[in-house]
């Protein structure tokens, strides 16, 4: 194993170094909730894209699916594609809409305009649950990560990461959050498939990678049944569509060229990153067949990447953890403030006052998610949760909205209780059971359930006056 | 084994161009709207 030298040590402090040289430049481009929440609508589609795939390949996309494609095969990636096509698809008929709304921040925003204030206050619950429980997630894979590669104890390197997130989130809002996404972008997307090309000199190229795994690893279906694969592939589509920094990125566009744009594109990339991730997950199978599946990436870097770029190498992957905690926390901060407080306060909040606000409550929520992620992780186990009630709740009632224009409120309330309901009955009872994600089952019910009460409580037309 | 070679070292060097190229592009508008802040 790679010993990590001075010079790794001089560039991971580079990293974050510039990363809260950022922090502070862009201090100054907050001047109100529209800065701090959207980045003032200024987010051009190349910086879209970059910021949204930062934000979107986490700890699941890299760790995650190089872990399973070393257990499973390329099979798991083929189901995790199911996330690179929700994007492609979101980008090419959503995301464009989305920008029809004018002033939107939230997902909240969106749902109350076509149902009303209790949609956005639930709208508002869910997203803070669901941003709360990826943060604390992210806070642990800081430590995890950290722990894997360098050998440091977990509790310092989570306050120490977390630490320089919750930073520049508090002071720079959105303008911080996306530009030091751009940078942390630049590192995965270039030291992670740096990785893999020296781990496949090291395996003796293709030829070599090919003659050390089992023949299924490399087949389409692997070892997973029909049921199972396409169970995986829906779960994957809709777990993460329109989660509340996705669809908050999108608003910070200037129209909706740039929304399609950068959404579309993040949705291409993934194909291609998630290639990238399982390969190294199945050069780790023939390197070392001995390790566990989730050591993967980490034994690869330890091992392979030679002193000096190790630090690069590692600063890639906790770019990957902490552009999804930037984005989630500055989420949970704004959907808070302007999706539950706001509704709840008589009266106009002058902007001073918002920003203070929004500004406060990420220092806060920060701050929680750390504690949390230190003293009680089962908290943020149980807050994971929330991760699964997203899409059979929200997501079907929201596309819905944005596509065809609905506006019953009735329909969509039915929908997110029946989805909500369905999922926990689901999770609790029969998961383990049938090996079928909660995701697929409430979001199905949803589905079925707007579309009744929709019917249902219809108002007639009213029919045209005839011309005597 | 010609297909494995183009896939497994072409699909790397792609996300590398597409990063860098991003990236480029990132941090000219950083340069025009952060550091050059322009007048409202």
């Amino acid at each position: 194993m790679n010993a990590v030298g001075i010079l790794d040590w001089v560039l991971l402090g580079v990293y974050f170094a510039l990363l809260i040289i950022i922090g502070v430049q862009t201090i100054r481009r907050v001047k109100s909730a529209d800065d701090f929440a959207v980045a003032g609508n200024r987010i051009i589609w190349p910086v879209f894209f970059g910021s949204l795939a930062a934000s979107f390949l986490g700890g699941g996309a890299s760790l995650g699916v190089a872990g399973k494609a070393f257990s499973d095969g390329y099979v798991y990636m083929f189901a995790f594609f199911g996330y690179a096509v929700s994007f492609l698809l979101v980008g090419l008929f959503v995301a464009p809409r989305l920008k029809r709304y004018a002033g939107a921040h939230t997902v909240g925003d969106v749902m109350d305009e076509h149902y009303g204030k209790s949609g956005r206050l639930l709208t508002g619950i869910m997203s803070i649950l669901l941003c709360a429980g990826i943060l604390g997630a992210q806070a642990l894979a800081i430590g995890t990560v950290v722990n894997a590669t360098l050998g440091l104890p977990q509790g310092p390197s989570i306050v120490v990461g977390m630490g320089i997130v919750v930073l520049y989130s508090s002071f720079g809002g959105a303008w911080a959050v996306i530009q030091t996404d751009m940078l942390q972008f630049v590192f995965l997307g270039v030291f992670i498939p740096v990785t893999l090309i020296l781990a496949l000199g090291e395996v003796g190229g293709p030829s070599g990678l090919v003659d050390s795994i089992p023949d299924a690893h490399l087949t389409f279906g692997g070892g997973y049944s029909a049921a199972t694969f396409v169970g995986l592939f829906i779960a994957f589509l809709l777990g993460e569509t329109l989660v509340p920094p996705y669809a908050q990125r999108t608003f910070s566009t200037p129209d909706s060229k740039h929304a399609r744009r950068g959404f579309a594109l993040t949705g291409i990339f993934s194909f291609l990153f998630y290639f990238v991730a399982a390969t190294l997950g199945l050069v780790a199978l023939a390197l070392y067949p001995d390790i566990e599946p989730d050591q993967a990436i980490p034994k690869l870097v330890m091992a392979l990447v030679p002193a000096g770029l190790v630090g690069l190498v590692v600063a890639a992957l906790l770019a990957v953890v902490m552009s999804t905690a930037s984005s989630y926390l500055n989420s949970a901060s704004v959907v808070f403030v302007k999706d539950v407080y706001q509704p709840l306060v008589a009266g106009e909040i002058s902007t001073k006052r918002k920003l203070s606000l929004e500004r406060g409550l990420t220092l806060l929520v920060g701050t929680l998610a750390t504690g949390f992620a230190l003293v009680v992780p089962s908290i943020v186990d149980a807050l994971i949760y929330a991760y699964s009630f997203w899409a059979p709740t929200i997501v079907i009632p929201l596309l819905i909205a944005v596509l065809f224009g609905s506006r019953s409120k009735p329909a969509a309330l039915t929908a997110i209780a029946a989805g909500a309901a369905a999922t926990l009955i689901w999770l609790v009872w029969f998961q383990e059971r049938t090996g079928l994600d909660p995701i697929v089952v409430g979001a199905g019910v949803n589905l079925v359930a707007f579309v009744i009460a929709q019917a249902v409580t219809r108002k007639p037309t009213p029919r045209k006056p005839v011309a005597a | 084994m010609a297909v494995y070679s183009v896939l497994l070292y072409g699909v790397p060097a792609l996300v590398i161009a597409v990063t860098l190229y991003t990236g480029y592009l990132g941090f000219k508008f950083y340069v025009a709207e952060v550091v050059n802040e322009p007048s409202e």
